[in-house]
């Protein structure tokens, strides 16, 4: 296959939530003389991250240098920080709130990595901690959550708006993208297990309840990440659970009490919260982000990807660095396509 | 049998009536509370006001003010944690004093929680101002509150009745024993207070669910309240930023309206996609100090003894503790109550 300086390379995106969208809008800024198509099944609302409460607060991905992570949370922490000091910012989803990640004994890490991205970083004051007896030491900070319902149509908005296209399907296998795309980004989620015969990748499945307590103004996080109030723009997010291996989309009603249970001993008048709704989401947990090429090959036919999947829980807090990683990626098998082929020397 | 009357019926009246009602209806076999207003909630200034615990920028000129806005404050932090929080129109609420320089921290930094200064990060977001402090505080809705405390009056007996008191002498003629004049910035029409001026403040209400902090800019060239603010109300968000002595006008009028917009639009532009709700005036109570004094009155042969809690602007704040004082005057009434170990 040879490309001319001029050819338009054509882009196929699997999966639309927020890292096939956000690929997608990088993609189309960053690399020009592309088409971008965005191939998914399931669209917003129905993706994993319209169940998620969006909180910028990272985990740690045991298999990812602590630098790498920092700089994909900070790039991420930076771009909605714009969003949210601008008139767009309810439009996209993206709020302000501030809050306190609280311990039950001292951590070994009393200052996280991700410390000096988040805004106005301290340690909670013995007064503050006064309202949480069972915990003994806390974070104070101010962060950004970025809600998928309202975020992701504003990304597919971006899409269309630089000309890519949007297409309901279901692939099942990747090469039905051959020879109609020349790239392909994959961004499928637990779509991969599949996809990309990666068995690294695994559900984490998480439950919540999404209630009516408008008067809940802070975010509340227990450090051990398993319970959690998370105030949004029109509702509050209780959690969780973390059922490793659990495919169950369907809520446990047992389970949905028992979050109550845990969020109330936190922030006592959510037993005044109302129209509780019950959501499950399965977290593409994986030991670290899986981030890289790998060109296909099949008799004579050859198919670059970009693998770009496998957040678990911090998708959101991740998402826009770990694009703005997998576009230079596709920049570069843009390269490999543009560069004309040797010709052989007989 | 004891027969104490509170007149007015905002934050002030009905926290003296409950606090007083609280401490000696158990003591005192026959006492009788009763409130008279001529407004009741909707309609008084508590309603209008954003409901956030925060003084005045410098020490108040009687000490003891000091006193009882942290006392206020550490009254409705203990509360916080109950469940019937939201119920009572109580929430915590952090955000943002902003400045265009440098200014002392204020004497309530320790009383609010987790004061600090702004990073420089922070004061990027507000490109007109240089800097500010953030601190969690709380919110008492008004009309949230008030309705909390008529419930709370109405389970323990106590009744209401909307009349406008031209006197104090026709209170004292119907038997009362005790009069609390709690009618803020109308006291002067029962007894006359130079000292006492409308600081009229017009609000618009708007439905901004998305923003969670309050953010309080100060101009120390226009003075207090005449800078734009946004607070964050159990439900609504209250944008203000007008204050003017000695105005009497009940309504709401354009030009104030358009200094508020446009100084809340330019503060937070996400505003221009909020709906309002509505629009409110009301009246300060000014005063440069909060009168809270015992003064007996003599009608004919009846001796009654009246007591004047009437304060500035941030009544919210100074309510509870003033109630403390108040009964430590009724204390002296009686001398039955001295044996009383409040």
């Amino acid at each position: 296959m040879s490309f001319g300086p001029m050819d338009t390379v054509r882009i196929a995106v699997v999966g639309a939530g927020v890292m096939g969208l956000s690929t997608a809008v990088c993609i189309s800024n960053m690399v020009p003389g592309c088409s971008i198509t965005v191939i998914s099944d399931k669209f917003t609302p129905e993706t994993t991250s319209d169940v998620a409460a969006g909180m910028l607060i990272p985990p740690t991905y045991p298999d990812t240098p602590i630098q790498k992570q920092k700089q994909w949370f900070k790039d991420t922490f930076d771009h909605l920080f714009a969003i949210v000091n601008s008139a767009e910012a309810e439009d996209a989803g993206v709020i302000m709130v501030s809050g306190w990640q609280i311990f039950r004994s001292i951590p070994t890490e009393e200052v996280p990595y991700w410390a000096d991205v988040v805004l106005g970083f301290r340690k909670m004051t013995k007064d503050e901690l006064k309202k949480f007896p069972q915990h003994v030491f806390g974070h104070a900070f101010t962060t950004l959550k970025c809600e998928g319902p309202a975020y992701l149509p504003w990304l597919q908005k971006r899409v269309k708006g630089s000309r890519g296209l949007i297409l309901t399907q279901r692939i099942e296998d990747l090469w039905e993208l051959h020879p109609s795309f020349d790239i392909v980004v994959n961004c499928s989620g637990l779509g991969s297990r599949q996809l990309a015969g990666d068995s690294k990748i695994f559900p984490v499945r998480g439950q919540v309840l999404k209630v009516q307590a408008p008067w809940v103004k802070h975010f509340i996080r227990d450090s051990s990440g398993l319970t959690y109030i998370y105030p949004g723009v029109s509702n509050v997010t209780l959690g969780g659970t973390r059922q490793k291996g659990d495919w169950n989309l369907s809520p446990d009603a047992e389970i949905s009490k028992e979050i109550l249970s845990r969020c109330c001993a936190l922030e006592p008048s959510l037993r005044g919260a109302y129209d509780l709704r019950e959501k499950v989401g399965l977290r593409p947990s994986r030991p670290g982000v899986r981030l890289e090429k790998e060109l296909l090959a099949q008799g004579s036919r050859r198919l670059p990807v970009v693998h770009h999947y496998g957040h678990g829980s911090g998708g959101i807090a991740m998402h826009w660095g770990t694009a703005l990683e997998a576009t230079r990626l596709v920049n570069e098998c843009v390269q490999v396509l543009r560069t004309p082929a040797p010709k052989s020397k007989l | 049998m004891m027969r104490v009357v509170v007149i007015g019926a905002g934050v002030i009246g009905l926290s003296t009536a409950l606090c007083i009602h609280e401490r000696y209806r158990s003591v005192l076999q026959s006492l009788e509370v009763m409130v008279y207003a001529d407004r009741f909630t909707p309609l008084t200034t508590t309603d209008v006001a954003a409901g956030l615990w925060q003084p005045y920028l410098s020490e108040p000129s009687n000490p003891q003010e000091a006193n009882w806005n942290q006392q206020t404050f550490n009254y409705l932090l203990s509360l916080i944690g109950s469940p019937n929080a939201a119920n009572m129109g109580l929430a915590l609420v952090s955000g943002y004093n902003l400045f265009r320089e440098a200014v002392p921290d204020p004497y309530w930094k320790d009383i609010v929680l987790g004061f600090r200064k702004l990073t420089v990060r922070e004061l990027d977001m507000f490109p007109d101002y240089s800097y500010g402090w953030f601190n969690t505080s709380l919110i008492l809705e008004g009309r949230k509150y008030l309705q909390w405390l008529t419930e709370r009056l109405t389970e323990r007996g106590v009744k209401f009745f909307l009349r406008k008191v031209e006197s104090f002498q026709e209170v004292a003629r119907e038997g009362a024993d005790v009069i609390i004049n709690c009618t803020g910035v109308w006291a002067g029409a029962l007894q006359p207070d130079p000292l006492l001026q409308p600081g009229r403040g017009q609000i618009i209400k708007v439905d901004a669910p998305w923003l969670k902090h309050f953010i309080i800019t100060h101009d120390p060239e226009r003075g207090i309240y005449k800078s734009p603010y946004i607070i964050p109300g159990l439900q609504a968000t209250t944008l203000g930023g007008i204050f003017q002595l000695g105005n009497w006008s009940e309504t709401n009028n354009i030009p104030d309206h358009n200094t508020i917009w446009e100084g809340c639009c330019r503060l937070e532009p996400t505003l221009k996609d909020a709906k309002i709700i509505g629009e409110w005036s009301g009246f300060r109570p000014v005063r440069p100090q909060v009168r809270l004094e015992r003064e007996q009155l003599c009608f004919g042969s009846s001796n009654t003894e009246g007591m004047f809690p009437t304060q500035g602007s941030n009544q919210h704040l100074l309510h509870w503790q003033a109630d403390s004082l108040l009964l430590n005057h009724l204390r002296s009434l009686c001398p039955g109550w001295l044996y009383l170990n409040k």
